[in-house]
């Protein structure tokens, strides 16, 4: 999208438009897209006559959910909406250049579960929905998001159901945080890994009070930056937005140098915004900017840890060598695992690992439920532990933020199945040094194969940064040489190879084993 | 018929009512004994730690009708004889929704992991913190209007008003996208510590009701009411 430009402009706000032209509140505004196209289509016209190069077209509420009690089926409205806005763009086509057209999709409009009922994957179905409706839209946009986990299910659906390229913003309060507490550097590292083409902010403050959302974001991302702002904050007394055009656009600009090189306008903003906001940005001299390298993090939704330094990860939930663990997951005992999930927490674990895998059960079912309980309860990220894929996969579709998979090793099997997972969901992954023939003894064997999964990571397009390779601590006790090889082969894995490692360290004497991130 | 809107998160609670919250667990004349009292005090901690109060209201002209209580600007029209009767003498009302927001949800539910009891007290504590928020909101309302009288707060399925309306009146104060509460299973608001309700406003005295049980937030399950008593308020 930004190949030939430096720069793209956005369009303004549809709703207050709307509004103005008499919509009355709790109306459905996707319906004029059949009962007054014209009205649709003389908004499209006024944003692109000052200066937009995207406009979003009026499906913001087109789901199932919001149109349940329309006459108007969400196929109608949805693909109404995207021919009106694509026939407008037609019409000022010039020499081989037009506007494009964004499929704007906004929330659903129910909280996910467990603060709300809906779930995940009904989430999916209502984006599928949108999205199928919409195909024939030049990009797709998804805006003013404020649950991440939703966002991603929307993410998933666009990216499972469609080509196009996918810009995503979220609804941030000054407190950096959205209504259901995601930060802004969760959302950042985590939509960075699902290979989003630009995120960005938009909506519930003006450019002004957004400047620190902004700064923010642009220090956990390398991604385009997208600032679509209101009109300032709305006076409480007249109601109106007191914003001029003329200090939005300076206020905008001002946010140029994070990196933002999408503008547009959110609420109370009309053309006579888009129309000075193009005119500065005409004019502005857009400096290189020199990107410090972005730290790398695994996040929660709300938490992002950063692997700067050591970490501790928790390891008590797993069933191996724990009758109590079996038997609560035999009786689907889910509050016993959250209460060793928080006991962890609060002795200083700062990721959890989750293993669930017990003959007898249904391992894919209960990962999934407890990955979904863990992350309303604790806040800190999480560690998916299995060897099965498709458990991996179920987990990692649910998990809300950038986790770490346990594992992967140097087997060919292995990474086949689980290496493209990785490169899907955009997660880190532990590497294990073994394969076919086991655990080699001499730590030169271990890391060659650490090698080997490297470069099968780095085939499949998976950055070396999100590969951690565990050299595999052997009983200590038993072999002297052998605590050696590994502490030999994690030197040579973090000086030469130039990747992180980890390593199980149990022989701490109190109760929890942990394992340390160097 | 202009609206008027304000939405803050600049309310903030310092205390919460012991009685109130009592009240709530069925405590009549009874008092709590300590072990309870001091799991009260550390709900009320938790509660103000984590709790975000945030509130949206917006006034509308009205107009009683045959169909209901018109609100103007709108699509919304308020069924049943009990607001209507509420709203009498009232020429504009004030669309209130109020919420401590999901960091609580999450403390409630944590707490029910770690203790049932706890988070029994936790949870009418919850209650009793969300309808303080809405007396703070309400001296706002009346601070900005010193020569009009106010009614009390009528909630959405008080009396005969329509559980059911509470997706249209969350819609038309937009409520899921600047304070993050929408509708669950058509009834239910998410975050469950919030409240939606209407205050009349009227150029005349208003003549005072007794609330009753009618207009209580815990009649369905209140153990007054059980034993064929009342609690008095």
């Amino acid at each position: 999208m930004l190949k030939n430009k430096e720069y793209i402009v956005l369009d303004g706000a549809m709703g207050t438009m709307l509004q103005a032209r008499g919509l009355k509140l709790g109306g459905i505004p996707e319906e004029l897209n059949i009962t007054n196209p014209e009205m649709i289509k003389e908004i499209h016209r006024l944003y692109i006559e000052a200066g937009s190069h995207i406009i979003y077209t009026n499906t913001f509420g087109g789901n199932g959910y919001k149109l349940s009690h329309s006459e108007y089926s969400v196929e109608e409205l949805v693909k109404t909406g995207v021919r009106l806005a694509k026939e407008v763009c037609l019409s000022y086509e010039k020499d081989g250049q037009r506007p494009l057209t964004a499929l704007d999709i906004g929330p659903i409009g129910q909280l996910l579960e467990p603060t709300g009922s809906l779930s995940f994957e009904q989430a999916y179905d209502y984006y599928k929905e949108m999205i199928i409706a919409g195909s024939d839209a030049d990009v797709v946009v998804l805006e003013t998001m404020t649950d991440l986990l939703e966002l991603k299910a929307a993410v998933l659906a666009v990216r499972e159901n469609s080509h196009l390229p996918l810009m995503c913003t979220m609804t941030f309060e000054q407190n950096l945080r959205t209504f259901t507490g995601t930060s802004v550097e969760s959302m950042a590292v985590t939509l960075e890994s699902l290979g989003v083409e630009a995120i960005g902010v938009n909506c519930s403050l003006g450019p002004k009070e957004l400047y620190p959302v902004v700064e923010k974001m642009s220090r956990y991302t390398t991604l385009p930056l997208i600032v679509k702002a209101n009109a300032g904050l709305p006076d409480p007394v007249t109601n109106t937005y007191s914003i001029t055009p003329e200090k939005f656009t300076e206020y905008m600009l001002d946010m140029a140098k994070f990196g933002v090189r999408i503008f547009g306008g959110c609420c109370g903003t009309d053309e006579k915004f888009i129309e000075k906001l193009s005119e500065g940005l005409k004019g502005y001299n857009f400096k290189e900017i020199k990107k410090e390298k972005i730290e790398p993090a695994v996040c929660s939704q709300l938490k992002t840890v950063s692997l700067t330094e050591p970490r501790i990860i928790g390891e008590r939930i797993n069933p191996t060598g724990k009758k109590k663990f079996k038997e609560a997951l035999l009786n689907n005992d889910i509050d016993y695992i959250l209460n060793q999930a928080i006991e962890q927490v609060d002795a200083g674990a700062e990721i959890l690992d989750v293993n669930v895998g017990l003959p007898g059960i249904d391992e894919k079912a209960m990962m999934v439920r407890v990955i979904k309980e863990l992350q309303s309860v604790v806040d800190v990220p999480l560690q998916i532990d299995s060897t099965i894929p498709e458990v991996l996969e179920a987990a990692l579709r649910v998990y809300n933020g950038k986790p770490i998979v346990n594992s992967v090793n140097g087997e060919e099997k292995s990474m086949n199945t689980i290496l493209p997972l990785i490169k899907k969901y955009g997660a880190y992954v532990v590497c294990l040094t073994l394969d076919e023939n086991g655990i080699p003894k001499k730590a030169e064997d271990r890391v060659a194969i650490a090698e080997k999964i490297m470069e099968r990571a780095l085939s499949l397009g998976i950055p070396k940064e999100n590969l951690i390779i565990d050299c595999l601590t052997l009983t200590a006790s038993a072999e002297q040489d052998g605590v050696v090889e590994t502490l030999k082969a994690v030197e040579t894995v973090t000086k030469e190879l130039g990747l992180k490692t980890v390593l199980g360290v149990s022989n701490i004497s109190f109760g929890l084993p942990n394992r340390e991130l160097i | 018929m202009k609206e008027y809107i304000n939405m803050f998160d600049d309310i903030t609670l310092t205390e919460l009512n012991k009685q109130e919250g009592a009240r709530y667990l069925g405590y009549g004349s009874e008092k709590p004994d300590d072990r309870i009292m001091k799991l009260i005090d550390e709900c009320e901690s938790e509660i103000i730690a984590a709790a975000k109060p945030r509130y949206i209201y917006k006034l509308f002209d009205i107009e009683t009708t045959d169909e209901g209580v018109v609100f103007y600007g709108t699509n919304l029209i308020l069924k049943g004889s009990s607001i209507k009767a509420h709203l009498t003498g009232c020429n504009r009302a004030a669309c209130i929704c109020a919420t401590l927001s999901s960091d609580m949800d999450k403390l409630i539910r944590v707490t029910q992991v770690k203790d049932m009891a706890k988070a029994v007290i936790m949870d009418a504590f919850a209650g009793v913190a969300v309808e303080q928020v809405c007396d703070k909101i309400e001296e706002q309302i009346k601070d900005m209007l010193p020569d009009k009288y106010l009614t009390y707060r009528f909630g959405i399925g008080y009396g005969d008003l329509p559980l059911e309306q509470m997706g249209e009146f969350l819609a038309v104060l937009g409520t899921s996208k600047t304070i993050g509460v929408t509708v669950t299973g058509g009834t239910m608001m998410s975050p469950t510590k919030s409240v939606a309700c209407i205050v009349g406003i009227s150029d005349n005295q208003i003549k005072s009701k007794k609330k009753g049980c009618i207009t209580c937030n815990m009649r369905e399950k209140c153990q007054f009411r059980v034993k064929g008593e009342r609690c008095g308020f």
